[in-house]
């Protein structure tokens, strides 16, 4: 009886918020079809050590200019870490989420900005999907418009994180 | 000539396996110091990379602080890319449990398979501990080649620190 007059009551609401839908009649933007592909960056061959390095160093440098401490990863155009440095008092959680961003930025072809501000947005379907971080400081690494890896920051505000990780990703061309 | 390696490779085995067990003895009473920073894990991730180039060994080199947090990690070009967790798990092995993770891979080879058993522990050779002066301070890892040139690229980066 208790349980018929819930059921009943549970079917209401639902045809109630069916009709609320329906009356608005809102246009959905993720109905939009674009004609182009987004992100249709190809992939280059992955980073070599001695430049991975390089983005790290220079990352660093700025880092270090700044009086920051921060944790720096690269990982190749597959996502996978080829170097990693964690600056002296860096904190330990950034360890992991400087790789993270550098993952996640190779393997969406895209700042990991944009995630931040898909999210900031409203967007908040992003935080579902596999593998996304939602806080600038990733970026990737392209050579001749192709992918060849990403570089990761993390340790200081992600507006800091991204001044590092562009000093390091400026020096891939 | 290849024999004459092969004995070489051996002797030298062994000396690392007697100097490592008399280490790993110590270790387990080691007080632990500061983590290692960026500066010595720099300096020992050179001189393990310089022993695997020689060698024209690809290898990952791992390096962490005592809590098996990574300080530093490279990846030569081409390497094989198990070999990325491969030796992260080998250092953070070596970190946590104050030894080297040969210890681990004997053990289990000699029919101690209850070993396999402990989360968090790579029974494969290549993972070396770090002490200096005294303290506990973190552990390298190596993983590329076999486990055995892996150790003996760790090994070349242990020396840098004396």
């Amino acid at each position: 009886m208790l349980l018929k007059s819930a059921a009943q009551a549970a079917v209401a609401a639902m045809l109630a918020a069916f009709a609320m839908g329906t009356a608005a009649q809102q246009p959905n933007p993720m109905d939009v079809v674009p004609d182009k592909m987004p992100n249709d960056i190809p992939y280059g061959a992955p980073i070599s050590l001695d430049r991975a390095e390089a983005a790290i160093n220079a990352a660093v440098a700025e880092s270090r200019k700044r009086g920051w401490k921060l944790n720096v990863a690269v990982v190749d155009s597959g996502g996978n870490l080829v170097a990693f440095q964690r600056m002296d008092g860096a904190q330990i959680a950034s360890i992991a989420i400087s790789e993270h961003k550098a993952r996640a930025s190779a393997t969406f072809r895209r700042e990991t900005k944009a995630f931040e501000a898909g999210i900031q947005g409203g967007n908040n379907y992003l935080i579902t999907l596999d593998g996304v971080i939602g806080s600038r400081g990733g970026i990737p690494l392209l050579e001749g418009g192709k992918l060849i890896g990403a570089i990761g920051c993390s340790g200081g505000t992600g507006s800091q994180d991204e001044v590092v990780c562009k000093a390091g990703a400026a020096t891939v061309k | 000539m290849l024999l004459r390696t092969c004995t070489r490779f051996t002797m030298a085995g062994a000396f690392a396996l007697l100097s490592f067990a008399a280490l790993g003895q110590n270790l387990q009473t080691m007080p632990f110091g500061a983590p290692i920073g960026i500066d010595a894990a720099k300096k020992m991730a050179a001189a393990a990379a310089a022993e695997a180039k020689k060698n024209s060994w690809p290898v990952c080199i791992a390096i962490v602080d005592y809590h098996g947090d990574l300080v530093y990690f490279e990846r030569a070009d081409n390497t094989q890319l198990g070999s990325v967790t491969v030796a992260l798990d080998k250092a953070r092995t070596a970190a946590k449990f104050k030894r080297s993770t040969k210890v681990f891979e004997d053990a289990v080879a000699g029919g101690r398979n209850a070993l396999l058993r402990l989360g968090d522990a790579s029974p494969i050779q290549g993972g070396l501990p770090i002490a200096v002066d005294g303290k506990f301070i973190g552990a390298i890892g190596v993983s590329g080649v076999t486990s055995q040139q892996d150790e003996q690229v760790a090994s070349a980066g242990l020396s840098a620190l004396k």
